[in-house]
């Protein structure tokens, strides 16, 4: 988002709507100051009883409050007609006086975060809404401001460096950018990576590869409950998806032997859950990856369950190389 | 925060040296506070004042009483810099010749350019103040330009709120009064460097720097990892992308300012000579560098005998049960090692208390191995006690500076096997250039690296005649190079010679003739 050019809201209705509001509000208030200073004038003079000026008054407060809010919109905002009707109410021609004056000031408070008319309006409340997080643009409409802005993975970008060749060869730089992505966005298998970072010649590499091995073992532990949890009593395809990552901690040299356990432990019950007799296995090995397929296939082995291995290795063939599968199809069918 | 009561020795000439200090002392014990505690007792004909920087009030408590010789304190808070927004704010007419030496500064630093950057601001003040200026639309005017010019791509929100960040911190520093004194004496770079920097800028007085570990390298670990700072530009794994974010946005003011600090310092110290690679990268030069190693007080351990070679083979961890003393790899080395030496006894010395889950996590290791009878966790000691029924010491520690327990070991004379970080390899085989060479006090290992720490440690417990040898080199080491008195003596020499220093010439561009 570049601050000079945020993409304007532009509403017509709305900003009609709120204007049309706007003036009813204003000539509410100002037939209400009229009305109610004749009946000022009314009260001060002795013909006039005083029941029959509280019952003026009455009837021009009932007249203002129908002027006010009938045929408005549901939902629109009714603060300053609500706020207008009660000071005339409690103070007369000098409350109607009070609102005529307030009108304009208040006109420019909700401009800024709110329902305020125009492209200056809706470019404020677009901002404050991206401060507060409180809405999210359509996905396309957020691809484009990305890809627009520049911040999007380049097409003429070379394919990433081998890290491990980096912390052998790499510049400073490049080691400690390397470390620092292993950090954020650790997988076990980047493990080796570290533990040649941890024996580099060059003690600025050491040492933060030994802050990268403290972060990502604080981080992993945190990982294994969470998905020991959201693995408890899981089933089906959506819990075997965690099956690669568990399998690929269990052999992680930086979890712990307990932890490892609990991954072991976890994985075995989803498996268990997911491929009871009877299961559907075409539809899991749809949608598993390619660590789940392999951990589904050891449990199939050890269960020797080989007609359902049978069916996981079919659909699994095909959904990898569909292309070649369909062309073999037809030919099969041809011949 | 209560502030230590410093005793009123400034005169009007102000104080000896003025310590410039950021998130330790008096508040946080242990490290960088218990050295400055040290220094100042250490000295006591020189008078300090300290400034001490910190993010905001933190609410802490003193920790360490006020020396005699301490004058003044003052805090320096970063993070609270700004006036009230006026309704009508103004724009000064060099908002563009600001940019530009801010931008300078935060990206390439150097000592002209935060001479430049102090020029240009006393212009502003004429204007208005460094703290309306924060919170006006000049500024506005200038997170824009900076935007568009140092990360075009990246997010202008996130942007926004980083650069306020930063320069709220950079104007409290320029806009503090700085405390009288013969010398400026920071512990660091970042913040606290570019208050020294200002200080030898503007009253022409030597700036010194120790740093006990690379702060610049510090922050750009904390930063390279951080999940707080977003990366709003999506570069895949691409390490050689242009495209400038938040994280080299930070790391990059970091870097500046250090290579400000090293620019203007007149002497830079360290701990130990690998600390001076980085700050040699940094731009510090070569005749600015020196090592000053932190000292013990040596008699405290003579008396302690070694160990006798009949009684139980006996190693020691002495250090806090925490992940970064990696005491689970020492555990693992206890258990390799107890394959070949069944009667082995490992302790563990230090507090538990620290992280208790970790220190659940050894003991259910040590549980799962079956060590129970080998492996021992005493908690917070006396060491003295323990010493004398020491072999061999080990350190698995994943970061340390200099650590003391080593020198400790070393005057008691027992050998160590400490991993590969901070000054070990020059405490333990000693600096290229020692002269006479005292041998290797112990070994080396790779980190995390149990069958090593293991191989060595068997080696000094099983070959009496190495486990002497090493002890009296490491004993002979620490105390040829490594005493309190010798380094009291570096820094009362520094500051004696630096007291002397007629004032070197100030920045042209901050000499009457500069200023507008």
């Amino acid at each position: 988002m570049t601050p000079a050019s945020p993409r304007a809201v532009n509403d017509p209705d709305r900003a009609s709507a709120h204007s049309a509001a706007h003036t009813r509000d204003a000539a509410g208030a100002l037939l209400a100051l009229a009305g109610e200073t004749v009946v000022l004038l009314l009260g001060f003079s002795s013909d006039v009883a005083v029941p029959v000026t509280l019952a003026l008054h009455a009837a021009i407060v009932a007249a203002l409050g129908i002027f006010l809010f009938a045929g408005r919109e549901q939902g629109s905002d009714v603060s300053m007609a609500a706020t207008i009707l009660l000071v005339v109410m409690v103070a007369g021609p000098a409350g109607a006086a009070v609102a005529l004056a307030a009108l304009p000031l208040y006109n420019r408070e909700g401009a800024a975060p709110g329902a305020a008319p125009g492209a200056a309006s809706g470019v404020l409340k677009e901002w404050y809404e991206r401060l507060a997080s409180a809405g999210r643009p359509e996905p396309a409409t957020e691809l484009y401001d990305r890809i627009m802005s520049g911040r999007v993975p380049r097409l003429d970008t070379p394919a990433p460096l081998n890290f491990s060749s980096v912390i052998e060869q790499g510049t400073l730089d490049e080691r400690q950018k390397a470390l620092g992505l292993i950090a954020r966005h650790f997988h076990p298998d980047y493990t080796p990576v570290l533990e040649a970072a941890l024996k580099s010649p060059e003690p600025v590499v050491r040492v933060q590869a030994a802050a990268v091995v403290a972060h990502v073992k604080a981080n992993l532990k945190t990982r294994i409950k969470r998905l020991s949890c959201e693995g408890k009593d899981a089933s089906g395809p959506r819990a075997l998806m965690r099956l690669g990552e568990m399998q690929a901690l269990q052999g992680c040299s930086l979890v712990d032997r307990p932890e490892q356990e609990i991954c072991r432990a976890t994985a075995l019950g989803i498996l268990e859950r997911s491929l009871a007799a009877g299961a559907d296995i075409a539809s899991v090995a749809a949608v598993s990856d390619a660590g789940a397929g392999a951990a589904i296939e050891r449990y199939l082995l050890n269960s020797a369950r080989f007609r359902d291995l049978r069916v996981l290795r079919r659909v699994r063939s095909i959904t990898q190389h569909p292309a070649l599968r369909l062309r073999r199809s037809a030919a099969r069918h041809a011949a | 925060m209560s502030a230590p009561a410093a005793a009123a020795l400034q005169s009007t000439d102000g104080v000896d040296v003025c310590l410039i200090v950021e998130g330790c002392y008096p508040y946080v014990p242990g490290g960088v506070s218990s050295w400055l505690d040290w220094l100042m007792k250490s000295q006591p004909e020189t008078s300090f004042s300290i400034v001490s920087l910190w993010p905001r009030p933190m609410g802490l408590a003193s920790r360490y009483p006020a020396p005699a010789n301490l004058a003044s304190f003052q805090h320096l808070y970063l993070q609270q810099f700004g006036a009230k927004p006026k309704s009508r704010g103004r724009v000064p007419p060099n908002t563009d010749q600001l940019g530009d030496r801010l931008t300078r500064l935060m990206t390439e630093g150097g000592a002209a350019p935060l001479a430049d950057l102090i020029d240009e601001l006393r212009r502003t003040r004429v204007h208005m103040g460094l703290d309306e200026l924060f919170n006006s639309p000049a500024a506005w005017q200038l997170v824009q330009d900076m935007y568009r010019r140092e990360m075009p791509n990246g997010s202008f929100l996130h942007y926004f709120w980083a650069w306020r960040a930063l320069l709220s911190g950079l104007l409290a520093v320029l806009e503090h009064p700085l405390p009288k004194a013969h010398v400026y004496h920071t512990i660091s770079t970042g913040y606290a460097g570019l208050l020294a920097a200002r200080a030898r800028l503007e009253t022409g007085r030597p700036a010194v720097l120790t740093e006990h570990g690379i702060y610049t390298n510090e922050r750009r670990i904390e930063l390279l990892m951080a999940d707080w700072v977003a990366d709003t530009i999506d570069k895949g794994h691409a390490l050689d992308d242009p495209r400038f974010d938040l994280r080299d946005m930070w790391v990059r003011a970091f870097e500046a300012y250090a290579r400000t600090c090293y620019d203007a310092a007149t002497s830079i110290i360290t701990l130990y000579s690998d600390n001076q690679g980085p700050q040699r990268n940094l731009g510090a030069g070569e005749e600015k560098l020196a090592v000053v190693a932190n000292g013990i007080d040596v008699r405290k351990f003579a008396h302690i005998a070694p160990a006798p070679a009949s009684s139980r083979p006996t190693m020691a961890l002495i250090g806090r049960v925490v992940p970064i003393k990696d005491v689970k790899t020492y555990i693992e080395a206890a258990r390799i090692l107890a394959e070949r030496i069944p009667d082995l006894r490992a302790w563990v010395i230090g507090p538990v208390e620290e992280d208790p889950e970790y220190d659940a996590e050894c003991r259910r290791l040590v549980a799962e191995h079956g060590l129970e009878k080998t492996v021992a966790f005493t908690g917070a000691v006396n060491i003295l006690d323990y010493l004398g029924q020491i072999h061999v010491l080990v350190l698995t520690s994943l970061s340390e500076s200099q650590p003391l327990v080593i020198l400790e070991a070393g005057a008691a004379g027992i050998p160590f096997v400490a991993t590969d970080v901070g000054s070990c390899r020059e405490i333990i085989e000693g600096r290229a250039d020692e002269t006479p060479h005292f041998g290797p006090g112990g070994e080396i290992t790779h980190l995390a690296a149990a069958d090593e720490i293991a191989a060595a440690a068997g080696r000094l417990l099983t070959d009496h005649s190495w486990r002497r040898s090493a002890g009296d080199a490491l004993k002979a080491r620490v105390s040829a190079h490594y005493t309190s008195e010798q380094a009291a003596g570096a820094y009362s020499t520094l500051y004696e010679r630096l007291k002397k220093m007629p004032d070197l010439s100030a920045s042209p561009a901050l000499s009457p003739q500069g200023a507008d």
